[in-house]
C-alpha cells in the first residue's frame, strides 16, 4: 500500500473532486454487443434501441457521495467533462458542478475521455471519479499516465474487470465520500490492475484478456473490485505470501521466465531485482542463489533463446484477471517452443502457476485455459496442474485448451 | 410484503379477532438489543468492596490452625494479594447479565444462520448432572479407584462413539474440533514417522469446503497443504486428488457433506486413491448431525475421524471452549493416541500413561469431563433410534428450509441443483448483490436488527455472496419459518431500499467495526509483545501504530 497524501493541498475546504462520464458505456451490452468500443458497434447499439445508462449510474454514484458526506463540511469543488461527460451528471445529481474540457456533444470519442482526464490531474483533483468499463477505465489510465492521481471506477460497462471499479454505483459514491472526508496525509491508496479484452475477439467468444497497467485506487477492500471478500489479511497478504514461498523454492543455478503480473512483480521484489507489471523477465539464480536479470521485458525469440540451455529452468506464471487464462493471452512471449522444452527436459514441475485462493474462486470453478498456439503444447498442459496458492500451500487444479469446447 | 424494517412481512400470523385489544405480533417481530456501554469488570472496581463476608475465625480454630499460609512453600506464596477486581455481589451479577444481554446465542434466538456450527439445543437436564456435587466435588488428582463413576462414563462414551463411527478406539481428551484435528494430524505424522516414512510424506491433502481448520493444523504440524477445488457439480474433483497424490502424501483431511450440504458419494474411492499411495484418511466429522446412524467414518475405510460433541451430541460450544472433540482411529492408528486412555477390565477402571508410542497430552488430564458426561447423557436419553431420528429429522428440517429460502428473490443455493442436501446449505445472494450492491455481510449486519445471528467466516467465497444455514433438529417448523421471514424480508428491503440495508444494524449492540485493521497485518496484535512493540505505551496511554512502521521494529 502506497501513501499518497503529499503534495496534496491539506484543507478540506478545497477538497477536489474530478469526474468524467463515458456517456456511452455500457450500451453495447444491453443489445448482447459484448462491449461498446468503436463507432460502429455504438451505431448499431443505438439503433438497436440500447438507452445509455451511464449516466444514471453517475448520478446514483453522485447522490450516495452527496448523503455520505460529513454534514456541516464544506462540499468538495466538483470538476465534471461538459454535458453528458460529467455536467449532467452532476446537475442531475444536485451538485454544483465546473466544467473542463469541451467536447462535440453526442459524438464523444475515447480521446476525449483521455483529455478531460489530463485536465482533471493537471488541475489537482483529489480524485478522479469516472462512469464507465473497462475500455474507459484503459482511457483513465492513459489520461493519468504519470500523475499518481487517485481514481475510482463507478461500474458502468459491459466488462468491469478491472480492479479499478467499486462493487456498485452507489457504493462508488461511498468509497469516494469516505476517501475524501479524511485528511490527505489518512488517504490510502491501492495500485489495482486495469484490464482489457480485445473486444473484436471477445465478441466472436473469444475472451482474451490482457493487463493494461495499473491506477492507484482508494485502499478498499470490501467496496472495490474485483470485489476481494474481506479476508483476514487481505489480497497484498496474500500474494506476498506466495511470492515468499516461491522465492524460498527456487533452484541455484537455475533460470527462471516470469510472467506478467502482481504476483510475479512481488516474487521479483522478494528477490530484489525490478520488474514491469507487463513484462516477461527472465531471471538467474548463481549458485549462491543472488538473483539477476538476464533478460528485462523479453520477446518471445529471446525467451526461446534462452530456455534452449542445458541449466536447470522453469517457467513462472500467475493466471491473467477474470478469465484465467495461463498461456496465450497477455503473455505471449512465452511462446510454445519455450513451454514445450521446459515439458520435455523438466516436465510438468517447470511449469510453475501461482494464483491467490480469491482469484481462484472469482473463477467461479471454471478452469484454467492455455492456448500456446500449438495444439500439442495446450494437450501437454491440460488436466491438472499444481498451483501455488500460499506459503506452502498449493491447489491441483483443472486446465484445458482455450479452444477446446469452444467450437 | 413490506420492505420497511421489522413489520408485517411474514403474512402468516393468525389474524387478530375482533374484540381483542391487542393485535396480533408482527412477523419477522420487532426487537432491540440491549447496549449497555458496559465498562470491563476491572474497571468496575471499588477498592474496598466485598460480596462475601466471611466470619472472622474464632480464637480457638486460629490457635490450633495457626498461620495457614505457613505451610506452603516459600516459592508459591504470594508477596501481595492478586489485583482482582472487587465488586459486591449484585454488582457482579448485574454486570454479566448486562454483558449476557448484549449476545446472541441458542438459548435466546433461532441460531440457524450460524450455519456449520450445528447450533442445536442443550437440555438443561444435562447441566444438572453437571452440576452435582458428585461430578463437581471431583478432582483429576484422585485415586482412580474413588473415581470410577467418571471413568466408567468415559468408557462407555468411547465405546458408544466406537459404534457410531465404526472405530476401535476413541479419545475424549481434546476441547475442540479443532484440536481434535490437530490431535489426528499428530497422529498421522506419528504414524509415518514410526513406519520410517515421517520425512518423505510432507504433504497433506483437503479440500475447499472442508473447514478450514483441517489445512490450518496440517500447515502447523509442518505439512505443505494441497487443497482442492470442487468440480463442476459441486464435489470435490475425484480428478485433482488423483493429480495430487503421491507417495508424499501422509494423508487426506476431509469433511463429509462439505460445508455445502452435499454428501460426497464417492467418498470411499476418495480414501482408496489415498491408501493406494500409502497416505492415510482422516475423516472430519464434527457436523455429523445429518448422517448419525446412517453412515460410519469405518465403513467408507477412513482411518481417522473426529467428532465435535459440542455439535452433534449437544454439549455446549462454551464460545470457543472449552468445548470437547472426540478422535476416533482404527486399531493400526491406537498406538498413538493421546495418553492416558481409559481401560477396564470389565470390574475395575484406571487410566493408563504408560503408552510408548502416543502422541503425549493434547488437554490437561482427561479432557473436559462436564461435557463428556452430557454427551453421555444425550446420547443415553436418545438411544440409537433417537439419534438416528435426530439424523432424520436435521435432514426435513434442512430440505424444509431450503425450499423456503429458495423462493425469496436473489437467493440460491449453488451446485447440486434439484438434489437434496443432508444436514446445511450453502446459498449464495450473487443474484441479489448484483441487482441491488448489497453484499451477504450486509445482510449479516441487517439481519441482527430482527434478533437473528448470521455467520460470515466463508473465505475464500468460492460460493459468491455465501450464506451457510444449518437448522439441526431442534427447530421447529415455526422457528424455521420465522427465520425465514427474517431473510425476506431483508432482501425485499434490498431491493426496494439498498440504503436502508447499507446501514444497518439500526437494533443492535455494536454498530460498524473497523475491518481494514482486520485487514492489515502490521496492525495485528497476536501475542503481548507484538502489542507492546506495535502500540507503544506513550505517556501512559496505548497509541496506535504509526501507518506502515510499527515503532520498536
Ligand atoms: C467441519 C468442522 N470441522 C472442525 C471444526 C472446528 O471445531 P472447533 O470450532 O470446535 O474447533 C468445525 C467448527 O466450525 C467444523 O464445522
Amino acid at each position: 500500500m502506497i501513501d499518497r497524501g503529499e503534495g496534496v493541498r491539506s484543507t478540506a475546504a478545497d477538497v477536489t473532486l474530478g469526474l468524467v462520464v463515458n456517456p456511452i458505456a455500457g450500451i453495447g451490452g444491453a443489445v448482447g454487443l459484448h462491449g461498446s468500443d468503436g463507432a460502429e458497434t455504438v451505431r448499431l447499439a443505438l439503433a438497436l434501441g440500447a438507452v445509455p445508462q451511464a449516466e444514471d449510474r453517475a448520478v446514483a454514484a453522485l447522490a450516495r457521495f452527496g448523503a455520505r458526506w460529513p454534514h456541516g463540511r464544506m462540499p468538495p469543488i466538483i470538476l465534471a467533462g461538459p454535458a453528458e461527460m460529467g455536467e449532467a451528471a452532476a446537475g442531475r445529481a444536485g451538485l454544483a458542478a465546473r466544467v473542463v474540457g469541451t467536447i462535440a456533444a453526442g459524438r464523444t470519442t475515447a480521446d476525449d475521455t483521455r483529455r478531460i482526464v489530463a485536465t482533471l490531474a493537471a488541475a489537482g483533483v483529489d480524485l478522479v471519479l469516472f462512469a464507465g468499463g473497462d475500455g474507459t477505465a484503459r482511457d483513465v489510465a492513459a489520461g493519468c499516465a504519470g500523475t499518481g492521481v487517485a481514481v475510482l471506477g463507478i461500474p458502468a460497462g459491459v466488462k468491469v474487470q478491472s480492479a479499478v471499479f467499486a462493487t456498485s454505483a452507489a457504493t462508488a459514491g461511498e468509497v469516494a465520500a469516505a476517501f475524501l472526508a479524511v485528511p490527505p496525509d489518512r488517504r490510502r491508496v491501492q495500485d489495482r490492475e486495469v484490464v482489457d479484452l480485445d473486444e473484436d475477439a471477445y465478441r466472436r467468444g473469444d475472451v482474451a484478456g490482457r493487463i493494461f497497467g495499473e491506477l492507484p485506487v482508494p485502499a478498499d477492500e470490501r467496496r472495490v473490485q474485483a470485489r476481494k471478500e474481506p479476508t483476514p489479511s487481505g489480497e497484498a497478504a496474500a500474494i506476498a505470501a506466495i511470492a515468499a514461498d516461491l522465492a524460498g523454492s527456487l533452484a541455484p543455478s537455475a533460470r527462471y521466465v516470469l510472467g506478467p503480473g502482481s504476483t510475479m512483480r512481488a516474487l521479483a521484489e522478494g528477490l530484489g531485482v525490478p520488474k514491469g507489471l507487463l513484462a516477461v523477465d527472465v531471471i538467474e539464480l548463481d549458485a549462491e542463489r543472488r538473483c539477476r536479470v538476464v533478460a528485462a521485458d523479453a520477446r518471445a525469440v529471446v525467451v526461446d533463446a534462452l530456455m534452449a540451455d542445458d541449466r536447470p529452468m522453469a517457467i513462472i506464471v500467475a493466471p491473467i484477471g477474470g478469465q484465467g487464462f495461463l498461456f496465450g493471452r497477455g503473455n505471449q512471449q512465452i511462446g510454445a517452443g519455450a513451454i514445450a522444452r521446459v515439458l520435455s527436459t523438466v516436465g510438468r514441475d517447470g511449469i510453475v502457476v501461482a494464483a491467490t485462493p480469491a482469484k481462484l474462486a472469482a473463477l467461479g470453478g471454471r478452469p484454467l485455459l492455455v492456448d500456446t498456439g500449438d495444439p500439442a503444447v495446450d494437450l501437454a498442459l491440460a488436466g491438472h496442474i499444481r498451483v501455488v496458492t500460499g506459503f506452502r500451500e498449493r491447489t491441483v487444479y483443472r486446465t484445458r485448451p482455450a479452444w477446446e469446447g469452444l467450437r | 410484503m413490506s420492505a420497511s424494517g421489522g413489520h408485517g412481512a411474514g403474512g402468516s400470523t393468525p389474524a387478530a379477532g375482533p374484540g381483542l385489544p391487542v393485535g396480533p405480533k408482527p412477523m419477522p417481530r420487532r426487537f432491540h438489543q440491549a447496549r449497555w456501554d458496559e465498562p470491563i469488570v476491572f474497571e468496575l472496581s471499588v477498592p474496598g468492596a466485598r460480596g462475601v463476608l466471611p466470619p472472622e475465625t474464632e480464637p480457638a480454630v486460629a490457635d490450633i490452625v495457626g498461620d495457614p499460609a505457613a505451610a506452603l512453600p516459600p516459592g508459591i506464596r504470594r508477596e501481595t494479594p492478586p489485583a482482582l477486581p472487587e465488586l459486591s455481589q449484585v454488582h457482579v451479577l448485574r454486570h454479566y447479565d448486562r454483558l449476557s444481554q448484549e449476545t446472541l446465542g441458542v438459548d435466546l434466538n433461532i441460531d440457524v444462520g450460524q450455519g456449520t456450527c450445528t447450533m442445536k439445543y442443550s437440555p438443561k437436564v444435562n447441566d444438572q448432572l453437571v452440576r452435582s456435587h458428585r461430578l463437581a466435588d471431583l478432582h483429576p488428582l484422585q485415586d482412580p479407584s474413588t473415581i470410577q463413576g467418571i471413568l466408567e462414563i468415559m468408557w462407555r462414551l468411547e465405546r458408544m462413539l466406537a459404534e457410531i463411527s465404526g472405530m476401535d478406539r476413541v479419545s475424549l481428551q481434546t476441547g475442540a474440533g479443532s484440536a481434535a484435528i490437530w490431535a489426528n494430524v499428530s497422529m498421522i505424522r506419528a504414524y509415518h514417522a514410526a513406519r520410517g516414512d515421517g520425512a518423505l510424506r510432507d504433504e497433506v491433502i483437503t479440500t475447499i469446503f472442508s473447514h478450514p481448520s483441517n489445512a490450518a493444523c496440517a500447515k502447523t504440524a509442518g505439512y505443505r497443504v494441497i487443497t482442492l477445488y470442487p468440480d463442476a457439480d459441486g464435489y470435490p474433483d475425484l480428478g485433482a486428488l488423483r493429480a495430487a497424490v503421491s507417495e508424499r502424501t501422509a494423508a487426506l483431511l476431509i469433511t463429509n457433506p462439505e460445508d455445502t450440504g452435499i454428501f460426497n458419494p464417492r467418498i470411499e474411492e476418495f480414501v482408496r486413491v489415498v491408501h493406494h499411495v500409502g497416505g492415510l484418511a482422516s475423516y472430519d466429522q464434527a457436523n455429523a448431525n445429518g448422517i448419525l446412524g446412517i453412515t460410519r467414518a469405518r465403513d467408507a475405510g477412513f482411518d481417522l475421524c473426529h467428532f465435535n460433541l459440542h455439535k452433534t451430541f449437544s454439549t455446549p460450544h462454551a464460545c470457543g471452549g472449552p468445548a470437547a472433540g472426540a478422535c476416533g482411529v482404527t486399531d493400526a492408528i491406537a498406538p498413538f493416541l493421546p495418553r492416558p486412555t481409559v481401560e477396564t477390565d470389565g470390574t475395575r477402571y484406571w487410566l493408563d500413561d504408560d503408552r510408548p508410542a502416543s502422541i503425549g497430552k493434547v488437554r490437561p488430564w482427561y479432557g473436559v469431563a462436564p461435557n463428556l458426561v452430557r454427551a453421555y447423557a444425550w446420547i443415553m436419553s436418545l438411544g440409537a433410534d433417537g439419534l438416528r431420528s435426530v439424523a432424520e429429522t436435521a435432514v426435513l428440517n434442512n430440505n424444509y428450509l431450503m425450499a423456503k429460502v429458495l423462493e425469496i428473490r436473489g437467493a440460491s443455493a449453488p451446485y447440486a441443483a434439484g438434489k437434496r442436501r443432508i444436514e446445511q446449505v450453502r446459498y449464495s445472494w450473487d443474484e441479489l448483490a448484483r441487482d441491488t450492491g448489497v453484499h451477504t455481510e450486509e445482510i449479516g449486519a441487517r439481519v441482527v436488527d430482527f434478533g437473528a445471528h448470521y455467520w460470515m467466516s466463508h473465505h475464500p467465497y468460492v460460493v459468491p455472496e455465501p450464506m451457510t444455514l444449518e437448522p439441526t433438529e431442534s427447530y421447529s417448523r415455526e422457528d424455521l419459518d420465522e427465520h425465514v421471514a427474517i431473510l425476506r424480508t431483508v432482501a425485499a428491503e434490498a431491493y426496494a431500499d439498498p440504503d436502508h440495508v447499507h446501514g444497518a444494524p439500526y437494533a443492535s449492540t455494536v454498530h460498524r467495526i473497523d475491518q481494514e485493521t482486520l485487514d492489515d497485518p502490521e496492525r495485528w496484535a497476536v501475542t503481548w509483545r507484538a502489542y507492546r512493540r506495535k502500540y507503544p505505551i506513550a505517556g501512559g496511554a496505548a497509541t496506535g501504530p504509526s501507518a506502515g512502521s510499527p515503532a520498536g521494529g
